[in-house]
């Protein structure tokens, strides 16, 4: 929900107060990078796609129109931005998350008795990390964005263009598919 | 509410999305049941691994380089070189129109031959002027343009 703060910050960014703009890119930051790191599962590239969100935010300023809350418009800008870079790597047929997993799967045991549990931790994490990648990017970007974000279903809805109903239905199915990859 | 339709709900009721009555419901059974509080516990633990993936702090990097690639989109790329070369050019021009100003023939205070050849007296009287920093008042032009006309 927006503040009073924000909202002045909001009126004076839109005048073209680049100041005001920077205070608003302090307030989201962390939102937008966690939400596009989450996606990407590239920190270097969520890192970019990132800066150009708020890149876009500004130049789109003006057909902000406050019918939603300027984070929601913020994380519409973000998830859509984020699609176009998976389709972009999709079509550079570059390594994909299901690759990776596959290839993570393919590791050999280290030699030499059983791992430590940093190391069973940092394995366990990319285990979470691969499985997160291989899911369906509109499972993740529900997922991500009600775990990783903590949105409401309202509020994910309005990010994503869709309705309450298809963000139950995805993130169940998301939830089903990481806690059956975890028995495994 | 049975153990089945608690745990069709749990995950709405983790995410707090559950009318309150509902709610209720489950909270009551829960207190109840170990497994479905087993349940509700490893939701937990997998939402709390899948924030801590994509842990972030805060950066005033990350600020200042946004601000820094909207000030070079704010130019577009042939002004950016464009602009520093205009200014340095029209620098140049009025470089060369003082010096040419001032150079005549090394003498302060004479016009240049081809004016007073012709016999413009008062435009070599003016030059002289301009070159002696005298500046004509605006009296002494509009007399010129008297002198001239009679």
């Amino acid at each position: 929900m927006e503040t009073s703060g924000e909202s002045g910050l909001i009126a004076r960014a839109r005048e073209g107060d680049d100041e005001a703009f920077a205070g608003l890119v302090r307030l989201h930051e962390v939102n937008v990078r966690r939400l596009a790191t989450g996606l990407l599962m590239d920190p270097a590239e969520a890192e970019d796609a990132a800066q150009e969100v708020f890149v876009k935010a500004w130049q789109a300023l003006s057909r902000f129109r406050g019918d939603s809350a300027f984070s929601t418009w913020l994380h519409r800008i973000a998830v859509n931005h984020c699609r176009d870079i998976l389709r972009s790597r999709a079509r550079r047929r570059w390594l994909s998350w299901d690759g990776l997993v596959e290839a993570l799967g393919r590791e050999p045991a280290e030699a030499g008795g059983p791992p430590d549990a940093a190391t069973r931790q940092a394995d366990a994490r990319d285990a979470l990390r691969g499985l997160l990648g291989s899911l369906p990017a509109d499972w993740r970007e529900v997922l991500v964005l009600r775990e990783v974000d903590g949105l409401s279903y309202s509020d994910i809805a309005k990010t994503l263009e869709t309705t309450e109903d298809s963000v139950r239905a995805k993130l169940k199915r998301a939830r089903e598919a990481v806690r059956n990859a975890s028995r495994h | 509410m049975d153990h089945g339709e608690v745990l069709e709900r749990l995950d709405g009721y983790r995410d707090g999305e559950l009318d309150p009555e509902t709610s209720r419901e489950i909270a009551t059974h829960l207190a109840a049941c170990e497994s479905c509080r087993a349940t509700l516990e490893d939701g937990e633990a997998t939402a709390r691994s899948l924030s801590g993936l994509v842990r972030t702090e805060p950066s005033p990097a990350f600020v200042r380089a946004v601000m820094d690639r909207i000030a070079a989109e704010a130019e577009p790329a042939g002004v950016r070189w464009v602009t520093p070369a205009l200014a340095t050019g029209f620098g140049a021009a009025c470089v060369f129109v003082v010096l040419g100003l001032v150079s005549g023939n090394g003498e302060t205070g004479s016009a240049p031959p081809d004016l007073l050849e012709v016999g413009d007296r008062d435009a070599a009287e003016t030059y002289r002027m301009v070159e002696s920093s005298e500046v004509p008042t605006h009296d002494e032009v509009l007399g010129m343009l008297v002198e001239e006309e009679s």
